[in-house]
């Protein structure tokens, strides 16, 4: 007994030793880490050039836009990342750092993804503007000169062409881009288009102030965060189906048989509205590459160029099979790409 | 009864107490002896339940996704794609062709087609027929009587759209103007539009907006809008002009939809190896597309848009109709689930890589955590001095055990980033070596205090006969002590790991969480354990996550089987060790 266990142990130590000694090989993969909305494309794409092309597979993980960019930003060499998916713009502070590591991150925007508002199949349907989301979840609301909590129980008393259904809005949490995305494009833009703006501040509010009680959105149940993904909203709409959702475009699209889609402003979300900019709430996506493993990590630059190609992220491509929007400038997109290589 | 002679006043009568006859007290505790056992069967009872919809949650959603729908269709490498210039074929020329405007979007389309046409299948008459379908059960729905009939004798489809469309516009123009004051307009817009379906053929509907125009004339506006709202002519007109627009609308891109072309590089590399394919056919079963899936089982009917598969339209579904009549749809065990590797795209999705990488990490885990959790216990049981030292560190192991596991994975990101410094790079990242290492560190807690107990339970009487005999400490313990403390140790071992399997949360944080470039990993003694992998619990998290509802409520609970049935079966190796090893004293 004792003797089969020590020589399997045995075994097992040098072949653990043997292993340790082949550390330091070359990486011939690209990584990638990110953005978790960014992640099902990025793998499609992954999965594509690993076949396409006869580099290996590159390595893609979630982890979400701002871990990614900070992996990113660690410093340069093998054992850091290589590109780094992003559903939200990097900020000056984070260049910065990745200046002071020696990264040079290089932006590349691939594409458009749709923010919809999304409601039960077998429910009433809606067609939203931004002012009824903002009277719909604001926290205070300014009435007659003075801020009051929002009173505002049904989807009716908001609008009353809206259903008499109570609010339960599932809005994605403060972790995602999406949030910025709802915030500044639906929530500020109804608050001002009501002119609560700018009653709030003919009550002394300074502008900074007003935009942020625009922006403080009611807790008393009515608005759910969601921390997960859109599975996640699924399945509280699936449990509440009088609530409406925050999805993106193609997980909407995905779940058709489940959902139905509310328009903004009159416009129902599509591939070609938000392409021409008619549907108002979209966000760009991208993915930062490190300037400094060009050339260096084999096929990173193929494959940043392959993202950006015609045959994948095109109109007709596999980026909008998926379901986000292509990018009208993406031809421009790519002339930048292939000057980098340079 | 002396004494109630002598007193002379009658005994009180003294509690009748019968041994048949329960006193209240008794009756008391009874009740609640049996009130404590009906709850007890009412917790097991809920605790079965709650197994059981557990179980079958998942089994009734796992095992399905296990068999695959699969469509069986002859390849024809057409020259016309494979060798565009006409001259001599060449290996390099082909390997240039796209794989997805070349292959999928080329051979694949073309191959489809031609299966369908020669299945005897007119793929452009299915769709137009299941529009036309569509467009006459939407007219019969909105009373526009006779409308199979002009649609059967109309030319084109498209022509008769448009007609269509030219009455609707009508209508909600007549809508328009009866919403507006002038009495006269709104006659002659009405009168126009029943002219419009009269020329569309629609005698009836014509009729009635004529007699709408009278009773605008009459009874004024308001009731004239009301009876043409009611009529639902203006909606149905519309929704047949859509439907009837897509009759003419086949593209091969809809056929294509419905397969996925999987094996597209492998039929390259076969044209490639072999070029007098070029021309020729072969025979391939390439995978339908997963959002098909329910539709093929029969969970969705096809039959408005919430029982429509996501993504596909009814001249699509006729034409899957077609090819399963034909027998070109077959349904099979998904072999290929257990070697794939995990891809976004669920009709090839597999667990091959996350097996392999949670086989690894286990042996890793063996390894190591039995080395050291055997060493430390026979240290810490057999030979450690008892003071307050040794406490210190028993209490301390046995806190260990209840360490969260995410907290394992900060300490394996705080290895990575010390490895980093020293210059080892981050190719340690997203390995089994590392991956087990971690899992091990949680797994040793566990197997101490399991070694330990064994130990312990080995009676005193066979170390003294050890050392009476003459034997060592050492000899003592490892001849006599261990081999008999071996199955409890075992036994905590397979139940630590079987805890290590199912871990998730700190490989979230090295790296094991990636959805591609894992692959199947080569021999742990040629550097296996060195290479990217993947784990079970993370690629289930994966699976759960996907935007298809065919994947999250299917595939995903099928890989979960899996893991189950690992975990069974680890389980029950340990059940039957101690049964066949066990000894008591």
């Amino acid at each position: 007994m004792s003797h089969l266990k020590f020589s399997t142990a045995a075994i097992a130590v040098v072949a653990v030793c043997a292993a340790t000694g082949a550390v330091a090989q070359t990486r011939t993969n690209v990584q990638v880490a990110g953005s978790s909305t960014v992640l099902p494309y990025a793998t499609i794409v992954a999965e594509a050039f690993g076949a396409e092309t006869d580099f290996a597979t590159p390595v893609v993980e979630g982890g979400g836009s701002s871990t990614g960019r900070r992996l990113l930003c660690e410093g340069v060499g093998e054992g850091t990342i290589d590109v780094a998916n992003s559903s939200s713009l990097m900020s000056d502070s984070e260049r910065e750092a990745c200046m002071a590591a020696g990264v040079t991150p290089v932006e590349i925007r691939f594409g458009y993804d749709g923010i919809v508002f999304a409601s039960d199949i077998n429910g009433p349907s809606f067609a939203f503007t931004p002012a009824d989301w903002y009277y719909a979840l604001a926290a205070e609301i300014p009435m007659d000169g003075a801020m009051v909590a929002n009173p505002n129980s049904s989807w009716a008393e908001v609008n009353a062409d809206l259903p008499d259904q109570p609010i339960n809005a599932f809005i994605p949490g403060t972790n995602h881009g999406t949030r910025e995305v709802f915030e500044e494009n639906v929530i500020l833009v109804g608050c001002e288009e009501t002119g609560a703006m700018q009653s709030m501040m003919d009550m002394g509010m300074d502008e900074d102030a007003a935009e942020e009680a625009c922006l403080t959105l009611r807790t008393d149940g009515a608005s759910v965060d969601i921390e997960g993904d859109y599975t996640q909203t699924l399945a509280n709409l699936d449990s509440t189906p009088t609530g409406v959702g925050v999805f993106g475009l193609s997980f909407y699209e995905n779940n058709t048989d489940r959902l139905q889609v509310a328009t903004m402003s009159g416009v129902t979300p599509s591939t070609e509205t938000i392409s021409t900019g008619e549907y108002p709430v979209s966000r760009p996506l991208q993915f930062y590459v490190k300037q400094e493993h060009l050339g260096v990590i084999p096929g990173l630059q193929e494959y940043v160029a392959f993202f950006v190609s015609d045959e994948m992220a095109g109109p007709g491509g596999p980026l909008s099979e998926y379901g986000l929007v292509p990018d009208p400038e993406l031809a421009a997109t790519q002339e930048m790409v292939s000057q980098m290589g340079m | 009864m002396t004494d109630a002679s002598i007193s002379g006043a009658p005994k009180p009568p003294a509690a009748q107490v019968s041994l048949f006859q329960r006193s209240q007290q008794v009756q008391r505790r009874h009740q609640k002896g049996a009130a404590l056992r009906y709850l007890g069967m009412a917790a097991i009872t809920l605790v079965l339940v709650f197994l059981g919809v557990l179980l079958w949650s998942i089994f009734s959603r796992g095992l399905p996704a296990l068999w695959q729908y699969q469509a069986e269709i002859e390849i024809y490498y057409d020259p016309a794609i494979l060798n565009s210039d006409g001259g001599e074929v060449t290996a390099e020329e082909i390997e240039g062709v796209s794989l997805r405007s070349g292959f999928e979007q080329g051979i694949f389309a073309v191959s489809l087609e031609r299966t369908l046409e020669n299945a005897g299948i007119d793929i452009e008459g299915t769709v137009a027929g299941a529009w036309i379908g569509q467009a006459t059960g939407i007219l019969d729905s909105a009373g526009l009587e006779n409308g199979s009939a002009i649609i059967q004798s109309a030319d084109s489809p498209t022509d008769l759209a448009q007609e269509f469309g030219q009455a609707g516009n009508a209508l909600r123009a007549a809508n328009t103007a009866l919403d507006g004051e002038d009495p006269a307009a709104a006659v002659e817009a009405l009168t126009a539009a029943s002219e419009a379906l009269a020329a569309a053929g629609f005698e009836a509907a014509a009729a009635e907006v004529a007699s709408i125009a009278a009773t605008a004339e009459g009874e004024g506006l308001e009731a004239a809008d009301t009876a043409l709202s009611a009529t639902g002519y203006q909606q149905g007109l519309f929704d047949a002009a859509t439907a009837l627009r897509q009759a003419d609308g086949y593209e091969q891109g809809d056929l294509l939809a419905i397969i996925y072309a999987a094996n597209r590089r492998d039929v390259r590399d076969r044209v490639v190896n072999n070029l007098d394919l070029v021309g020729d056919t072969s025979r391939e079963g390439v995978p339908i597309s997963i959002a098909l899936t329910r539709y093929l089982s029969g969970e969705l009917s096809g039959v408005g848009q919430a029982q429509m598969p996501p993504g596909f339209d009814i001249g699509q579904l006729a034409l899957v109709d077609a090819m399963r009549d034909a027998g070109i749809i077959d349904r099979n065990f998904r072999w290929s689930f257990f070697t794939n590797t995990y891809s976004q795209n669920g009709a090839v999705a597999g667990i091959g890589p996350a097996l392999m990488g949670s086989a690894y990490m286990m042996l890793v885990v063996l390894v190591f955590s039995l080395l050291f959790g055997v060493a430390a216990s026979i240290y810490l049981e057999e030979f450690a001095p008892k003071n307050k030292l040794t406490d210190f560190i028993e209490i301390n192991i046995a806190n260990l055990a209840a360490v969260p596991s995410i907290v394992f994975g900060i300490l394996g990101a705080a290895i990575l980033f010390t490895l980093g410094g020293l210059g080892f790079g981050n190719s340690i990242r997203g390995t089994a070596l590392l991956g087990g290492i971690v899992l091990s560190l949680m797994t040793l807690p566990t197997i101490v205090i399991a070694t330990r107990a064994a130990l312990k339970a080995v009676p005193p009487s066979i170390r003294d006969a050890a050392l009476g005999v003459g034997a060592s400490k050492v000899q003592t313990v490892f001849h006599h002590v261990l081999p008999l403390a071996a199955p409890g140790i075992l036994t905590g071992t397979i139940i630590g790991i079987a805890q290590a399997l199912g871990e998730t949360a700190p490989l979230l944080l090295i790296g094991l969480s990636v959805s591609t470039g894992a692959g199947l990993l080569s021999s742990p003694f040629t550097g296996g354990l060195l290479e990217q992998a993947q784990s079970m619990p993370t690629v289930v998290f994966l699976l759960a996550q996907n935007e298809d509802a065919t994947v999250r409520e299917g595939l995903a609970q099928s890989a979960i089987i899996v893991m189950l049935l690992l975990l069974f079966a680890l389980n029950f190796l340990a059940i039957m060790l101690r049964r066949r090893f066990e000894r008591r004293w």
